[in-house]
């Protein structure tokens, strides 16, 4: 399996993007005696956090609470943002987008919010999006993974209010079908939840899939509702149609279950190779899912998510992952690495633009180049997506961790993948981006 | 009632209303966005306590009409395209048919039946909605349904059809037809023999109730700009009847105040913490255990109580 | 066709045709059996909410809720006792008592009142379920070890043990419920109740204990149907949300407070979604409500017709 390649950085270079973005989380950056030397803009920097607290995927708010809530507390202990102190306030919002819109209004309007971060679900996403514009804040998304919401709400209909610092469907379906490629499986099935995630990362893996191996077929589909317990009539009707490899989208709660029960019916084994399992699994390394699922996940399947804590293998990410798992005892979950680096972002405009002015922030974070715990990203200006790469990787039980690792890293550069402006043709690129002028 | 009273009762009322007309000039954007929600809920409520409260029929099909009309406004302006004044007369179409359809197969059966049927149409409509993506957006719904006014107008302009739609609602109720309506809740084999036709009369009532929640969805999808399935989901068909029993659904205005109490208490709630459904479900309970009529059912019993007792003293 | 997937008439047609009808024919009637599994559950669980309705008259929201706590209690019995038929049995009795408790404590308040009262009542009790299972046990869904009793092959393909356990506990549960109905004074009174209060009442049964019983009892069900389903998924928020909604489909499509109707619905829906997986993937999400809709629209009182 391929190695990430090294040529990252410098094609970075290649790009001449620099911008003003060096580096944005841990303890570089200003020292304190340059912090207190800048005036300070306000008492309190208040920044809302909109997550889902309650029901079945209420584990997703806490996960993204644990990110932010460190970066708040270690940017406070170090004198806050040039001498403003940082707040966060949870919101929960239930994956209802009214309640979203309502409480993202709450938070601005009523509670003196100067930024708006998170959000889980995609569909929610792309109501609180529409406030936004009315809002005049900005709205950094940790988690939602639409497409839509940069293809559509951003690129197309110009809404500039709002950025996105997670990977999107890119990953659930482009880079899938990119690692599903290099496994000697022909008869792709699926099982999903059956609902626009679900949808748009299918759609995503077969187009990819096809351009790059057509001589594999798509024997069998399986779309199971959201909070299914039963998986067994959609596990049996999978394997009837005698697939070699399973791409599947579940997360949360939905994901154990259908592990357990693929598990038992020989979903697995149906798809077993020389060197592992065919299965592609997009969300399989989110936390909760490894930590609930611990050794029953079978070694060898593949598995990614939107931040893997072993990726990159950097002194920011090691120092991050430290810092969260002293606070919290746990590792950090995607949406915490990502909601972590969005509260540093945030710190790093302030300090950048020293103001507090939406448009001067839109403008600074086009085109940023920024280098956080998830790596080096680059804002894209067109559809404020930030571009880093993931990589999969099969799960490995080994003892010395709580949960599983990865071993096999297998990943490409985030450029080659991520579906690029104008979004009409299908990744993988052949070649690298344009060169860009600022 | 005394004439006394009722004229207390109308004094009540325009303060009240004065007092909603004078919120925008507070200048806080989020508490103009809170009332417009709570007079769209509000009218949202009063339409369906027709079929509740008057006609005696829970209903929790609902949803149906609100996120019908809704939706139909959000495809005529985003997909097809249409004109405002084309796409507003095309939502509420769009609702009175759904009545219609989900009248003629539910309103010859009893209460309870009537009650399941409705449920089972609107878990059937959402799932219709969830997968008919080329039109409804699936689970993402329809956004870009533009307002051009700002939170502050549109204040006024759902102010204003609102108190339209209620003073609509409350002429129709207290006719002759509201009358009947009445009649038909408390005993039905009368009203039949007085000559009337009781499935014509709650067909009637159905659509009243079905066109104005249609309004209530069409004030709704310009709000947020955006529509989604949640609102065809039945528990937002459960939304009026929480409003309705906790205002009390005897009377024209109990969903109204139930409407404020429920929206007002929630926000309040989970102002201050997250495990906020702890305390509304409290809040639930102790109003269904404590105020059986609704709180505007209890407190004009009890006024009545007092006016009566009253009365006794002075007589003896 | 207006809905997505719909592998349908492809694949299993044309094997039919091409009389490979053996393959076609093993595969159907394995979905089936998985179907029926799956109706063993829902039966578990929706015979509570038939049972206390028929007696009580009361639609007992709440119940997805004591479906919640019995999974939750069992998960923890488990952890102490690392017996999981003690747990799952002291777990539903656990919720059996809750069960009573709330019906004496809230919910008799209200047998006089109509049904929008204890619906809204019973709400407002899922509520505080829900908050009071969030404190305690967190938000993140939690799973027991497997039990990891194995499969066995039946047509070829592999089929848990499990789930041949818990049809066993479904039809134990049809049994046991026949003799307590049609063997026992208790059994007796409670088919009084439910046919006809006043007269039951008049021949010197009091309604109050039966009340009570019956939400012990129907609560106690809801529990273990929580227990049974713990070792298969996990014990999370919202999960009472989500079997309510089949719970009410299958009481009100067999006619409410109809035993044998929740049965023969519980059947109906396991098995349909079942097939439904198989020739029309995209479907599953909506097939029980077209059926219930269908059902209703031409039998309202249910298939059987109310108790």
């Amino acid at each position: 399996m391929r190695e990430v390649p090294e040529t990252r950085r410098e094609f970075l270079k290649k790009l001449g993007i620099v911008g003003a973005g060096v580096v944005v989380c841990g303890s570089l950056g200003l020292t304190k005696a340059q912090a207190s030397s800048r005036k300070k803009l306000k008492d309190k920097i208040k920044i809302g956090h909109i997550a889902i607290f309650s029901g079945p995927f209420g584990t997703y708010g806490e996960l993204q609470k644990r990110g932010s809530m460190l970066a708040a507390e270690e940017i406070n202990r170090a004198g806050g943002i040039q001498g403003s102190k940082v707040e966060i306030i949870y919101k929960d919002s239930r994956a209802k987008p009214a309640e979203a819109v309502k409480q993202a209004r709450r938070l601005v309007e009523s509670e003196g919010a100067d930024f708006i971060i998170g959000i889980d679900s995609s569909g929610v996403v792309l109501g609180v999006a529409q406030a936004m514009p009315e809002l005049k804040k900005l709205l950094l998304v940790t988690h939602a993974a639409t497409h839509k919401l940069t293809e559509e709400l951003v690129y197309k209909k110009g809404n500039k209010y709002v950025f996105r610092l997670s990977v999107p469907t890119y990953q659930d379906g482009t880079m899938a079908a990119i690692a599903a490629a290099q496994l000697p499986a022909k008869r792709w099935a699926c099982v999903h939840p059956d609902y626009e995630y679900g949808y748009a990362s299918w759609e995503l893996f077969k187009a990819t899939l096809k351009k790059l191996r057509p001589d594999v077929e798509f024997v069998g589909e399986s779309w199971a509702k959201i909070g299914t317990t039963d998986f067994k009539p959609f596990i049996s009707s999978i394997l009837d149609k005698k697939p070699d490899g399973i791409h599947t989208v579940e997360w949360g709660v939905d994901l154990f279950t259908f592990v357990r029960q693929a598990k038992e019916m020989g979903l697995f084994d149906a798809v077993r190779y020389k060197d592992g399992y065919a299965w592609i699994n997009p969300m399989g390394y989110s936390i909760d899912a490894m930590e609930a699922l611990k050794k029953e996940y079978p070694e060898g399947c593949w598995v990614s998510g939107r931040y893997l804590w072993q990726y990159p293998p950097t002194e920011l990410n090691q120092k991050f992952v430290k810092a969260h798992y002293k606070r919290w005892g746990h590792l950090p979950a995607y949406s915490g690495a990502t909601s972590y680096t969005a509260v540093y972002l945030i710190k790093h405009l302030i300090e950048l633009t020293q103001t507090l002015d939406v448009d001067t922030h839109i403008k600074t974070l086009e085109n940023l180049a920024i280098y956080s715990p998830v790596g080096e990203m680059l804002i894209r200006k067109e559809d404020h997506q930030a571009v880093y790469d993931v990589p999969f990787g099969q799960i490995k039980h080994d003892s010395k961790f709580p949960i599983p690792v990865l071993k096999n890293f297998f990943g490409m550069p985030a450029q080659m993948y991520f579906r690029r402006p104008p979004f009409t043709e299908t990744p993988p690129y052949t070649g690298y981006p344009p060169f860009m002028s600022l | 009632m005394a004439k006394r009273s009722n004229n207390l009762v109308y004094l009540a009322l325009v303060f009240v209303l004065l007092i909603v007309l004078c919120i925008p000039l507070l200048g806080k954007t989020y508490t103009n966005y809170i009332v417009i929600k709570i007079s769209i809920l509000a009218l949202y409520g009063v339409a369906f306590n027709i079929m509740f409260g008057y006609c005696g029929l829970l209903s929790f099909g609902h949803a149906i009409f609100f996120s019908a009309s809704a939706y139909a406004l959000g495809v005529s302006l985003t997909k097809l395209n249409l004109p405002i004044f084309i796409a507003l007369p095309a939502g509420l179409l769009t609702a009175v048919i759904f009545s219609i359809i989900v009248g003629f197969l539910s309103l010859r059966h009893k209460e309870i039946h009537f009650a399941m049927i409705t449920l089972a149409l609107s878990m059937l409509f959402w799932g219709i909605v969830m997968k008919w993506r080329t039109v409804t957006g699936g689970e993402d719904g329809i956004t870009g349904i533009t307002r051009s006014l700002s939170i502050t107008s549109y204040y006024y302009v759902c102010f204003i059809i609102v108190l339209f739609c209620l003073f609509l609602i409350y002429k129709i109720l207290f006719s002759d037809f509201g009358l009947l309506l009445e009649g038909i809740r408390e005993n039905e084999i009368r009203v039949e023999f007085s000559g009337h036709s009781v499935i014509r009369l709650r067909m009637l009532a159905m659509i009243v109730s079905g066109f104005f929640t249609g309004v209530s969805g069409i004030l709704w999808a310009f709000l947020d700009g955006a529509v989604t399935p949640t609102i065809a989901h039945w528990s937002f068909s459960a939304v009026p009847v929480i409003a309705a029993l906790i205002g009390g659904p005897q009377s024209f205005i109990g969903p109204i105040v139930g409407t404020v109490i429920y929206v007002i208490a929630e926000d309040f709630i989970t102002r201050f913490t997250l495990y906020w459904q702890i305390w509304l479900g409290i809040v639930v309970v102790l109003i269904v255990l404590f105020f059986r009529g609704g709180i505007v059912g209890t407190i004009s019993k009890k006024i009545s109580d007092l006016y009566y007792s009253k009365l006794k003293e002075k007589l003896s | 066709m207006i809905f997505k997937g719909g592998s349908f008439t492809a694949t299993s047609l044309v094997s039919f045709i091409s009389g490979i009808g053996g393959a076609f024919v093993e595969m159907v009637i394995f979905q089936i059996l998985v179907g029926l599994s799956t109706a063993m559950l829902y039966w578990v669980v929706s015979v509570g909410l038939t049972f206390i309705f028929g007696v009580t008259r009361v639609l007992n929201f709440a119940h997805g809720s004591f479906y919640m706590l019995g999974a939750f209690f069992t998960l923890t019995l488990f952890k102490w006792t690392n017996n999981f038929v003690l747990s799952a049995a002291l777990g539903s009795l656990a919720v059996g008592i809750i069960g009573l408790l709330c019906e004496r404590g809230v919910i008799r308040f209200t047998y006089s009142l109509p049904v929008a009262f204890q619906l809204v009542l019973t709400f407002g009790l899922v509520l505080i379920f829900e908050d009071l299972v969030r404190f305690t046990w967190g938000s993140v869904p939690q799973m027991m070890q497997p039990l990891g009793l194995g499969t066995v092959m039946v047509a070829g393909r592999r089929f848990p043990i499990y789930s041949f356990i818990v049809m066993g506990i479904g039809l134990s549960l049809w049994i046991i419920l026949y003799f307590l109905l049609l063997k026992t004074k208790l059994g007796l009174m409670i088919r009084a109740t439910i046919s006809d209060i006043e007269l039951a009442m008049a021949n010197g049964i009091n309604p109050h204990l039966l009340y009570s019983f019956s939400f012990f009892f129907g609560s106690l069900l809801a529990g273990l149907g929580g227990a049974i389903t713990l070792p298969m998924c996990s014990a999370s928020l919202g999960m009472g949300e989500r079997i309510i909604i089949y719970s009410f489909i299958i009481t009100v499509m067999g006619g409410l407070g109809n035993i044998k109707g929740a049965f023969i619905s519980s059947l109906i829906i396991g098995v349909s979604e079942s097939l439904c997986a198989l020739f029309a993937p995209g479907l599953t999400i909506a097939i029980s409500y077209i059926i219930l809709a269908m059902i209703l629209v031409v039998k309202p009182e249910g298939i059987y017709g109310e108790a």
